[in-house]
């Protein structure tokens, strides 16, 4: 699939200005940027959240699924883990069961969890049932909104580890974002750098970390943060 | 509202309520007949035995009158009540469903008419309705609608923004379907609670316009209109009024405090209370002499709550003069509280026993109160994760930071200002006297950030205390600060004590690294052995877990099954024993902090 | 009690010097086009209210006239008073003769002793203003530091006992409408012990027990806000880094955390003095107190329209200036101006 000139603005506010991104199939798109950079405002737009300009080609819009930062705030606190996976499946009654049973499996969470309720689980499983559900509809691209930056470390591992399997084993398209370059280089093939709304640098992973061709890039790169630098 | 708090207010507002529905049935079938007796020989009586509260013009008896009087009360409030809240809620719904101008339009007429008083409005309403019951009653239904409206609209737009409802949306959820499942559901309880509260309301304005006579005409009566016929006669017989003002007093503190009682359980019942069994601390050991040297020397500090949650369990730590030492743990491992502890900032009712807390070489809690104020005024600066929020709003930036000097060091204002001044020119604010004049909202994050640590610069800080200063903030400008903290460690000699989550911006920064886990130091090691050389098995998964710029991309990441456990619930011996791989029966026994290598302890007992 | 009137005391002083900075920073948001929005909804909603009192006279069911005098008054009068008041032109040139009239100070003339209805607002208005005002200014200056002395001594939840005490007691008193406590007072204090008048407006002394009966509601909803208020800004990180800087306590409540609790606290007492101005109608009802309430209460009871009419506008244009100038009081105090968006 391919994002064409997209564009969003608020009032007199460009907050994502002309971006022009290919996702190719089976591949997980890596998208940095700072607070502010309109990174997330363009996951909104191509999930159809937030009205937009430009195009967004070769995808079923129904088919964008989106995981948010915070799955406490994105699962319904009133329904249980089971309920909110099953909402979106178009599966008859009696195949749902056994459908959120297949999901649950696939992101290794224990089948029981689907009675709990999302405040009785911890940060990694919420996150994990947010993926699943999405999983649900069986999507043509997720995209994943800074899922793990609400996470401590010993469990985002696991998730990270969840997306790459996904990748592997069912060859799902993803658009992963991140103010987070060492997440992003670690689970990306492709790696897109977001400053001030517009796409600055974009490149396989290794090219763009390896070699950055921007200024920005490069600041960004000197940055982040390294146990032995010292 | 599973479960009501009991407070006397709860049972006293339940019990009224309950009192008002038991009267407004009972009440006219059981005294019915003999409010509406008339008896010429007992007319304008006060107090009698016969007549406790008196008799009217006609002779009959005003108690049972006012026993009568609550259904006809309670019914009008009621139906007042539901017109109010229908229109409200259709109004308030209206918005997300009309093209946008129309929503302005109804937005614009609710936010006017929320401003006008009820009474104002009922007025208005029983001019054109007329005088009586009917009037009244659309009246205040229509004194009760606005702030419905206005309800169901914050309600509404606040769960249609919330990331639940963006989720079902791209699920395909139909419209209607997430109305019904995730709308409403949402935003019934808070609904329901006002429309308790709107009962009581309704109740009081409606006794407020037939006391005016404007509301419920003879011959039939509420409250309201018996309290206007006591009223006449009150200079005569007082009693006449009290049985119509204490029944419509009851029934509004009833109604308020049943509401107060339901709001609060509805607030509650997000925060599960942590019950656990107490556990005894660990005796503090041997202290041996203080070192004369360090900035911080802390021994055995712990920290509790009650209900035996300790989320600080026996820590030490010594800081020389200097260095900067980090404190890394996961969410949950104490590592924000001991910094509170150190600054004797833990909030009621946690409570701080330490063997020994010195500070500059003098036990803070030895000192008169105010040298001790003035030793942490001065020595100790502390910087917290989200600057905005450390920075008073209302106040100048400027003004906060002179503060230090005019309070501590008796400087002038003027004097004072320059300095902070000063101080903010020092840490590299570009227009330090423009800035000062500024409030926080004027400056970005970063520079927010910074005026923080500006202020910890004012006095002759000894230890700085930053707890997670940079975990707000992008990372070009966590670099900048980073940068900033290290050369004011260098400049000024003080010690930081650094505190994080995040083992990368940790190693980038400190000398040294003392890991937490449950409440206890786990290790502490130089910076350079971290990366490979840590001993206990949590500090290597933690950092096997963490990808950074050289991580291989074709394996695996690390991660730790299970959790940490949470300060209620920590165990006797090691507490990572549950997730740990090299765990042994000898885990059962807390592994005590013994030396591993020069400069390196570790608490494990598999640790080679 | 003793403690909690400090703040009172402190208050004015530390507003003082304020003042010149806060006229300039209001003419900075002129400006910025906050005043004007302002402005501009304060004219709308002016003219919404014109509309609804004009349209009051004819949502009356029937003919207001032949309503007013009773079925046994004679047909020419009823045509004749018709006349006067123009009800037998279109509609729309009435809308703009009541409009213009209205602008000229010209209310119309009572149904029933043919006064102008000015006249009656003029003498009238002053009284009910006086003790509204009154009223607001005894509950902001007790419920102020109440509400902070409460937010202090059960912050984090310590002494659980003051807080019960607290919100029971603030529950109870916001609970009793305002005509409750008007007898109550009458009963006991003018009746009973015969310290005070009970009616009527003769002196100072009888001002205490009317401004007493609209004060006690508003005074315990301020401190119930001004508490939760304090309670909000004690946690955040601010306090927390004035607590490690060592400020002294008075420093710490009265110069960093009262100016944030202002904001709410103010928007609150500015919706109480309008409502106080509505809840005055029963306080004066009770007192025979001569403002306008006494008097719309009288007018609505005899079908006196014009008085009524008029009264009313009277009211829902105070509760305009008054929300208009709480705004932009606001929009002074509050240094980041949440309300500028809205």
């Amino acid at each position: 699939m391919i994002i064409k000139n997209l564009t969003v603005r608020f009032g007199a506010f460009t907050a994502v200005d002309d971006v022009t991104l290919e996702i190719p199939d089976g591949a997980i798109v890596g998208l940095v940027g700072e607070s502010g950079s309109g990174k997330s405002t363009l996951a909104r737009a191509v999930s159809g959240l937030v009205p937009y300009t430009g195009a967004v080609e070769g995808v079923d819009p129904s088919r964008v699924q989106m995981v948010f930062q915070d799955p406490l705030t994105s699962l319904d606190p009133r329904m249980t883990v089971g309920a909110s996976v099953a909402e979106g499946l178009r599966l008859p009654r009696a195949a749902r069961q056994a459908e959120v049973e297949r999901l649950l499996t696939l992101v290794s969470l224990p089948v029981s969890l689907a009675e709990r309720y999302p405040r009785e689980l911890s940060g990694g499983q919420r996150q994990r049932v947010a993926i699943a559900r999405a999983l649900g509809v069986r999507p043509a691209l997720l995209i994943a909104d800074e899922i793990t930056s609400a996470l401590d470390v010993s469990v985002q591992g696991a998730v990270l580890n969840l997306i790459r399997s996904l990748r592997e084993e069912i060859g799902l398209s993803m658009l992963f974002i991140s103010h987070n370059l060492a997440v992003v280089r670690y689970v990306s093939d492709v790696v897109a750098v977001m400053h001030r709304g517009r796409l600055v640098e974009m490149g396989p992973t290794e090219e763009v970390v390896g070699a950055p061709a921007d200024d920005y890039t490069r600041s960004l790169l000197e940055a982040v943060p390294r146990l032995g630098r010292s | 509202m599973r479960h009501l708090p009991r407070t006397p207010a709860g049972i006293a507002g339940t019990l009224l309520v309950a009192l008002m529905v038991i009267l407004a049935i009972a009440g006219p079938l059981i005294w019915g007949a003999e409010a509406e007796r008339i008896d010429s020989a007992a007319i304008l009586q006060g107090t009698s035995a016969a007549h406790p509260l008196g008799t009217d013009n006609l002779g009959r008896d005003i108690l049972a009158r006012v026993l009568v009087a609550g259904r006809l009360s309670l019914a009008l409030a009621m139906i007042a009540t539901l017109i109010g809240a229908t229109a409200g809620v259709i109004l308030g719904a209206l918005p997300s469903v009309l093209p946008r101008r129309a929503a302005r339009l109804v937005t614009g007429t609710v936010n006017a008419l929320v401003a006008f008083p009820g009474l104002l409005l009922a007025m208005f309403t029983a001019v054109i309705a007329g005088l009586g019951a009917r009037g009244a009653v659309l009246g205040i239904g229509a004194a009760v609608a606005p702030g419905f409206a206005r309800l169901t609209q914050t309600l509404a737009a606040s769960v249609a923004g919330a990331d639940y409802v963006a989720v079902a949306r791209m699920l395909g959820v139909s419209r209607w379907r997430v109305m019904t499942r995730h709308v409403l559901p949402n935003i019934a309880e808070p609904l329901i609670l006002h429309l308790t509260q709107a009962l009581g309301g309704a109740l009081l304005a409606l006794a407020g316009m037939s006391f005016l006579g404007l509301g419920v005409q003879p011959p039939s009566f509420d409250w309201g209109r018996l309290l206007f016929d006591g009223f006449a006669r009150i200079y005569a017989t007082p009693a006449v009024a009290l049985g119509p003002a204490a029944a419509i007093a009851l029934a509004g503190i009833g109604f308020n405090l049943l509401g107060d009682v339901l709001a609060r359980a509805a607030s509650r019942r997000a925060t599960p209370a942590g019950a656990a069994a107490g556990r005894a601390v660990p005796e503090a050991g041997e202290l041996g002499e203080p070192d004369p040297d360090a900035v911080l020397e802390v021994r055995d500090l712990t920290v509790t709550f009650p209900g035996g949650v300790t989320p600080v369990r026996g820590l030490s730590l010594t800081i020389a003069p200097g260095e900067i030492v980090g404190l890394v743990g996961e969410s949950g491992s104490g590592k924000s509280l001991t910094a509170s502890a150190i600054g004797g900032l833990v909030p009621y009712p946690g409570e701080v026993s330490a063997g020994r807390l010195r500070l500059c070489g003098a036990d803070v809690r030895e000192l008169p109160e105010a040298e001790c104020r003035r030793l942490l005024g001065t020595s100790l600066a502390m910087v917290f994760q989200d600057p905005m929020a450390a920075l008073n709003p209302a106040l100048k930036v400027g003004g906060q930071l002179a503060e230090v000097a005019t309070v501590h060091q008796g400087a002038s204002r003027a004097d004072a200002f320059a300095r902070a001044v000063d101080r903010l020119e020092h840490v590299r604010i570009p227009e330090p006297a423009t800035r000062a004049r500024q409030h926080p909202h004027e400056l970005s994050g970063g520079m927010r950030q910074r005026a923080v640590i500006a202020m910890g610069l004012m006095g002759a800080p000894r230890l700085i205390i930053a707890d997670e200063p940079t975990t707000a903030l992008d990372v070009t400008v966590q670099r900048e600060i980073l940068r900033l903290l290290r050369e004011v460690t260098d400049e000024t000699g003080a010690a930081t004590l650094f505190i994080s989550h995040d083992i990368a911006v940790i190693g980038e920064l400190c000398h040294r690294v003392v890991v937490m886990y449950a409440g206890r130091v786990v290790e502490e090691l130089p910076v350079e052995e971290l990366a490979s050389g840590a001993a206990h098995p949590y500090t290597r998964a933690l950092v096997a877990s963490l990808p950074d710029m050289e991580t291989d991309r074709s394996l695996p990441l690390a991660s730790i099954p299970g959790r940490q456990p949470s300060p209620a619930e920590v165990p006797d011996g090691c507490a990572f024993a549950d997730r740990c791989e090299l765990a042994s029966a000898k885990c059962a026994e807390l592994p005590p902090l013994i030396p591993y290598r020069a400069g390196h302890r570790v608490a494990c007992w598999e640790a080679k | 009690m003793a403690e909690s009137l400090r703040p009172s005391a402190a208050g004015p002083s530390a507003e003082g010097g304020r003042a010149g900075r806060a006229l300039g920073r209001a003419l900075g948001r002129v400006r910025s086009g906050f005043v004007l929005r302002r402005a501009v909804r304060f004219v709308v909603s002016l003219g919404v209210l014109l509309v609804a009192s004009f349209a009051m006279m004819h949502l009356i069911p029937g003919d207001p006239v032949r309503a007013s005098l009773g079925p046994a008054a004679p047909a020419e009068l009823v045509t004749a008073r018709r006349a006067a008041l123009g009800l037998d032109e279109p509609i729309l040139s009435q809308l703009l003769s009541y409009v213009s009239n209205v602008f000229r100070g010209d209310f119309g003339t009572s149904f029933l002793s043919g006064e102008p209805v000015r006249e009656i607002i003029a003498s009238r208005l002053p009284n009910t203003l006086g003790l509204a005002l009154l009223a607001t200014v005894v509950a902001l200056l007790v419920a102020v530091p109440l509400g902070m002395w409460a937010a202090i001594r059960t912050e984090n939840g310590r002494n659980r006992g003051t807080e019960v005490t607290f919100t029971s007691a603030t529950g109870a008193a916001i609970a009793v409408p305002e005509f409750l406590y008007s007898i109550a007072l009458v009963t006991v204090f003018a009746i009973g012990l015969r310290w005070f008048p009970p009616a009527g407006k003769a002196g100072p002394v009888s001002y205490v027990l009317p401004i007493l009966s609209l004060a006690i509601s508003p005074t315990a909803m301020i401190a119930r806000i001004c508490r939760v208020e304090t309670l909000r800004e004690l946690g955040m990180d601010y306090v927390r880094l004035a607590r490690a800087k060592r400020l002294p306590a008075a420093r710490l409540y009265f110069r960093h955390v009262l100016p944030n609790t202002l904001t709410a606290t103010l928007t609150v007492g500015g919706m109480l003095l309008a409502a106080l101005i509505a809840g005055s109608v029963l306080v004066e009802y009770v007192f025979a107190w001569p403002g306008l309430g006494l008097r719309v209460v009288e007018s609505i009871t005899q079908k006196d329209y014009p008085v009524a009419q008029g009264v009313i506008l009277v009211y829902g244009a105070i509760v305009l200036v008054v929300n208009l100038l709480v705004d932009l009081l606001l929009g002074v105090l509050d240094p980041t101006s949440k309300l500028k968006e809205t």
